[in-house]
């Protein structure tokens, strides 16, 4: 099992690191319907980006990628594209596109792309009229290559964070069970409750809380499930609260 | 693949489950699948297919047979690399078949007959080309392409046949112009491909017509790079899934780790 452990990241220079901004974009590619037929990564490098990447891997930089673009990240790898319906598929293999540009002209021609798939195989592949320069070609490549690894370096969840679940739970909990006996309580106090209905209320309350702590602990595949039914769900509100709620459990 | 609103909402229930027992299946099958990493570098003319639509890749590739092949002209040279693609998709889906019900491997000949050709077969695949196809046919399709096992093997059967659609009309073209040894004939192929295993060993493997090629240094030395991020890019993404797959059975999925400060 020692393939699965936790990777550190190699001799990081904690104090530099490298922003390449929208140079880094997720796209969809959609039908005319909406649909989400393709995600993939990709990256709008030129002569000056490639050269400051190339120096942040020699010098060991980080890559800085914000909260919003991980989040994307991470959903592009459980899912690159809908169902013909809506909805979620899993995903095939993750891809990667470089577009190079010279001074600014942009490019709309693939320079090289991969195609990262779970199970271990990975496609790479390099348009062939780049070869006739072997020092951009090989340059784009360096960048290209370390880019994905940097990208799918930061995937893994660092933490997941279910306390703001959790009090949101305990305040409903508690709160019916100290509704049901404050009612019971002032319904006792006012003589319209008899003394066996007040002790079955509070039965009652005790025993929601009792249950409520009985079911904690399987309350981690339950909010699980809850999430994976909104996220492959083809109704598109309840794949946006899947987001949401995503952004709110994962760092 | 019209579904109406009513239909969506009728099968809401068992469906839910369905797709979510699948997703997960996947996510598990895709973690067991692991026994290597394979990585292969190619050189393209224009890389183009920048989207994977299961439904049209299945579509395409489900056809393929010698008649059909010579029926859109494709050049001889590359008939056996399609019939084999066609082939591979045969085996998964009698492998699938197979590991759902172990008494129907006696039925797959595919699977028992190493000599058997996807012409002397009957395929056991649903049709996707008859248009007036029962919805259970459909039912079937759609249910195949959820499966996260089959649609891997075909995101790289589409790959493969992507790059092998391009080299077909190379050379129809070139077969025109007589030049059939020009430099663009020589694209859109596997040049190199390294296999990692899990216990270590390696494997290398080079297209021939690599020798051929003036830049084979060059291609070399960008597969060599390629092969040495390869490793660290998968862990990455294989990582994701194995805490994510934690969280899911409840077990501590993420730990915070303070010694990665990303």
């Amino acid at each position: 099992m020692n393939q699965l452990e936790v990777k550190t990241s190699p001799s990081s220079n904690l104090n530099k690191s490298i922003d390449l901004g929208d140079r880094i974009r997720i796209e969809e590619v959609k039908d005319d319907r909406g649909i989400v037929l393709f995600r993939f990564v990709r990256f709008n490098l030129d002569p000056t980006s490639i050269k400051r990447i190339l120096q942040a891997k020699k010098q060991g930089e980080r890559l800085q990628i914000s909260s919003s673009l991980l989040n994307r990240l991470q959903f592009l790898a459980l899912s690159d594209g809908e169902h013909m319906d809506g909805g979620n598929r899993w995903q095939s293999g993750l891809t990667f596109c470089t577009y190079y540009e010279l001074a600014g002209r942009g490019s709309d021609r693939i320079a090289m792309r991969s195609v990262i798939g779970l199970d271990g195989d990975i496609i790479n592949q390099i348009r062939a009229d780049l070869l006739g320069n072997s020092q951009t070609s090989t340059e784009i490549a360096s960048s290209h290559y370390w880019l994905i690894e940097r990208l799918l370096d930061r995937l893994p969840m660092k933490k997941i964070d279910y306390t703001w679940l959790k009090t949101e739970l305990n305040w409903w909990v508690w709160g019916i069970s100290l509704g049901l006996l404050a009612m019971a309580l002032f319904l006792f106090l006012a003589k319209l409750l008899p003394v066996v209905v007040f002790i079955l209320a509070l039965l009652v309350a005790a025993g929601i809380l009792l249950a409520f702590y009985v079911w904690q602990p399987s309350l981690r595949p339950w909010i699980w499930q809850r999430w994976l039914q909104r996220f492959l769900s083809n109704d598109e509100s309840d794949r946006q609260r899947a987001i949401e709620i995503w952004q709110k459990l994962v760092q | 693949m019209v579904t109406t609103a009513q239909e969506r909402n009728g099968s809401s229930g068992n469906e839910k489950q369905k797709k979510l027992q699948n997703f997960v299946q996947s996510l598990s099958e895709s973690l067991i699948d692991i026994t290597a990493v394979e990585v292969n570098t190619m050189v393209v003319e224009e890389i183009t297919a920048n989207k994977f639509i299961p439904w049209q890749v299945y579509r395409d590739v489900y056809p393929i047979s010698q008649s059909y092949l010579e029926k859109i002209k494709v050049h001889p040279t590359l008939r056996d690399r399609y019939l084999n693609l066609r082939r591979q998709l045969e085996i998964e889906y009698s492998s699938i078949l197979t590991a759902k019900d172990p008494t129907t491997l006696q039925d797959s000949r595919i699977l028992t007959d190493p000599t058997a050709t996807i012409d002397d077969i009957q395929t056991k695949l649903p049709n996707p080309l008859n248009p007036g196809s029962s919805s259970q046919e459909v039912g079937k399709i759609n249910e195949l392409l959820e499966n996260g096992r089959f649609l891997r093997q075909l995101r790289k059967i589409g790959e493969i046949k992507a790059a092998l659609d391009k080299r077909n009309q190379i050379l129809n073209a070139a077969n025109g112009s007589l030049s059939d040894d020009s430099q663009s004939a020589n694209t859109d192929l596997i040049y190199a491909q390294t296999i990692t295993q899990l216990d270590g060993k390696i494997f290398n493997r080079f297209h021939q017509q690599l020798f051929d090629r003036q830049d084979k240094d060059l291609i070399i030395q960008i597969h060599k790079e390629a092969v040495n991020m390869g490793n660290a890019q998968w862990q990455g993404l294989m990582q994701f899934a194995l805490r994510l797959m934690q969280s899911m059975l409840g077990k501590n999925g993420a730990k915070p780790n303070s010694s990665d400060r990303n």
